[in-house]
């Protein structure tokens, strides 16, 4: 361990961060561990709205369900549609940008230009417009189109790495002794274009959460019919919106673990978000 | 973007605004073709029970039922005399973007004076202590980011407006007066972000050569500040701004519909609600069109203010 790693680890600010990315980790992989009454099976509708009790620390939903239940089935859609969007633009990302900086002239002129293209979309009303005609709108339609309309930040930043990369010494170095460029590629250019990317990561995370929890209160969210895999936090909060005045819990908690979610993944990274990814 | 050709300020100007309009018109087509080549059926929106011809009809109205291609080609030559396509409700996109396009205008500028304001506040309030400041203005920062712009905007509009009375909670009259709200949280939305720009670019500042030379001389921490700090760091957030303006354009799309705006943002919104495709492409290339429009704009006050940023774009220092 290095003695970097170490002041980190005795700082308990990094610990209280591990801790709410485990319990995270516990809610994708086992909601009912977190859920003590197991959801959607166990509501009952004469208790619709009830506030928080010991019993039910986050209330009731209007269906009478227990609501820290369905916030922990909520977070397995929100996260899962958040990391494999990343996955998914990291991907692309480093793809695109790879081929675009290792490559001068045509092929690089031409995914410059998609890419202006796709980031000159806006990430959540782009997606929106993508997912209106409710032709998908699972967990799979969702994730490839917040993917492909977030990957331009990584290509870029593939891009420009791998550019930088190319012209160094030692490549120079691997390419006299005859190294071939699938060799750099694989041993010189990704690596280093990886290195670059690893800081959007985490805020990338953030911001899908926040985008597929805007596409869930502009309607076009992931649709219903999927079984406990059709709630998400942004789902849970759209619907609870109307009756902030009488219920705000049904806002309030689902907003609360998205905030602490997204600023606990944020701070893993101290990059900037991309002004046209907002939602 | 840098360009290695050489060239003159307006040649490289017009290459610009060229690629833009190009990037525009790829960016609908995107969005026109993907939208139809998802997977599924989109009158599923209708529900189980629809009879064929209702299905049919929906279909009909948004050009569905024919083939893409066709739709395509019908779509590219309405782009190419300046129509947007028609609405579901008959009436054609462009004349619905005139007649709704003047408030969003308004808020938009409402947001973007509220975020310049913002800004300046944290610009000049950082002059006593400005690593606390920093920290403190950061923190804040990414804590309005977590949250999503809905949810702000209906939390603020529960507490500002419905609670404390402080302002209209929705807009009923078309007073302007109702934009301040909806205007406050927008600005302070892409306030959250534009400042983690500034915030950084004064922290990278402090820690340069000139700042510790000045510190050195015996300079005292505000004029330091106003002197040698500000003048750099405000240059890259002036660039973010810019960008912001498409940002919180679509942003209006959310804002608009919690506080019932009747602009255009809100007829995105309920195109969304009931699938009118027509309208939301459309709403894709507009706020594509001004992201373009003000990251040419952008750089072209970045290279007025700053000769070194001239070479750059022009490339004749690559």
């Amino acid at each position: 361990m290095t003695r970097r790693a170490r002041r980190l680890g005795r700082s308990s600010w990094h610990l209280a961060r591990l801790a709410v990315l485990a319990v995270l980790v516990v809610a994708v992989l086992a909601p009912q561990v977190i859920a003590r009454h197991p959801w959607p099976s166990t509501c009952e509708l004469a208790r619709s709205g009830e506030g928080p009790t010991l019993s039910n620390p986050f209330g009731r939903d209007l269906q009478g369900c227990d609501y820290l239940a369905r916030t922990a089935y909520g977070t397995r859609t929100s996260l899962i549609v958040s990391v494999l969007g990343t996955t998914m633009a990291v991907v692309l990302g480093l793809g695109l940008g790879s081929i675009a900086g290792s490559m001068a002239g045509r092929a690089d002129r031409f995914v410059v230009f998609v890419m202006d293209t796709l980031a000159a979309i806006p990430l959540v009303l782009g997606a929106a417009a993508l997912l209106a005609l409710e032709r998908g709108r699972t967990l799979f339609s969702t994730v490839l189109v917040l993917g492909l309309l977030s990957s331009p930040i990584f290509t870029r930043v593939v891009r420009a790495a791998a550019r930088e990369t190319a012209e160094r010494t030692f490549v120079l170095a691997a390419r006299a002794m005859g190294a071939s460029t699938a060799h750099v590629m694989r041993r010189h250019v990704a690596p280093a274009a990886f290195a670059a990317i690893v800081d959007y990561i985490p805020l990338h995370l953030t911001l899908l959460i926040g985008a597929e929890a805007t596409l869930a209160f502009l309607g076009v969210g992931i649709a219903p019919g999927l079984g406990t895999w059709s709630t998400s936090w942004g789902l849970a909060i759209a619907e609870g919106l109307p009756y902030l005045e009488a219920r705000p819990h049904l806002v309030l908690a689902p907003t609360a673990v998205l905030a602490v979610a997204a600023f606990t993944l944020a701070s893993f990274g101290h990059h900037l978000l991309d002004p046209r990814q907002r939602a | 973007m840098i360009w290695r050709t050489q060239g003159t300020v307006p040649s490289y100007f017009a290459r610009r605004i060229v690629r833009g309009l190009a990037t525009t018109l790829l960016a609908m087509t995107l969005v026109f073709t993907l939208a139809r080549l998802l997977p599924g059926d989109p009158s599923a929106v209708l529900g189980t029970g629809t009879p064929q011809s209702v299905r049919d009809a929906f279909l009909h109205e948004r050009g569905l039922d024919r083939s893409l291609g066709a739709q395509l080609v019908s779509y590219m030559g309405g782009l190419a005399r300046g129509e947007l396509g028609e609405s579901t409700s008959g009436r054609p996109v462009a004349a619905l973007v005139a007649e709704r396009i003047p408030t969003t205008v308004q808020l938009v500028a409402v947001s973007i004076a509220v975020e310049v304001a913002l800004l300046g506040i944290m610009a000049f309030g950082m002059s006593a202590h400005p690593r606390l400041r920093a920290n403190l203005v950061r923190s804040w920062g990414v804590l309005l980011a977590a949250i999503p712009l809905f949810v702000l905007a209906a939390g603020a509009q529960d507490l500002l407006g419905i609670r404390a009375g402080l302002f209209p909670a929705t807009s009923t009259s078309g007073d302007p007066r109702e934009l301040l709200l909806p205007g406050l949280i927008l600005g302070a939305w892409s306030a959250a972000f534009a400042g983690q720009v500034l915030i950084r670019g004064i922290v990278n500042e402090l820690d340069s050569e000139h700042v510790r030379a000045a510190r050195a001389k015996g300079l005292p921490t505000r004029l330091i500040m106003r002197f040698h700090v500000l003048p750099n760091a405000v240059a890259p957030a002036t660039s973010f701004v810019a960008a912001d303006v498409a940002a919180i354009f679509t942003g209006t799309v959310v804002v608009e519909s919690i506080f019932n705006i009747p602009g255009f943002g809100l007829l995105v919104f309920s195109s969304l609600q009931n699938r009118d495709v027509a309208v939301t492409t459309a709403a894709v290339g507009l706020s594509a069109l001004l992201f373009s429009v003000t990251t040419i704009a952008a750089d072209a006050f970045a290279m007025a203010l700053n000769p070194m940023v001239r070479s750059t774009l022009l490339g004749r220092r690559r």
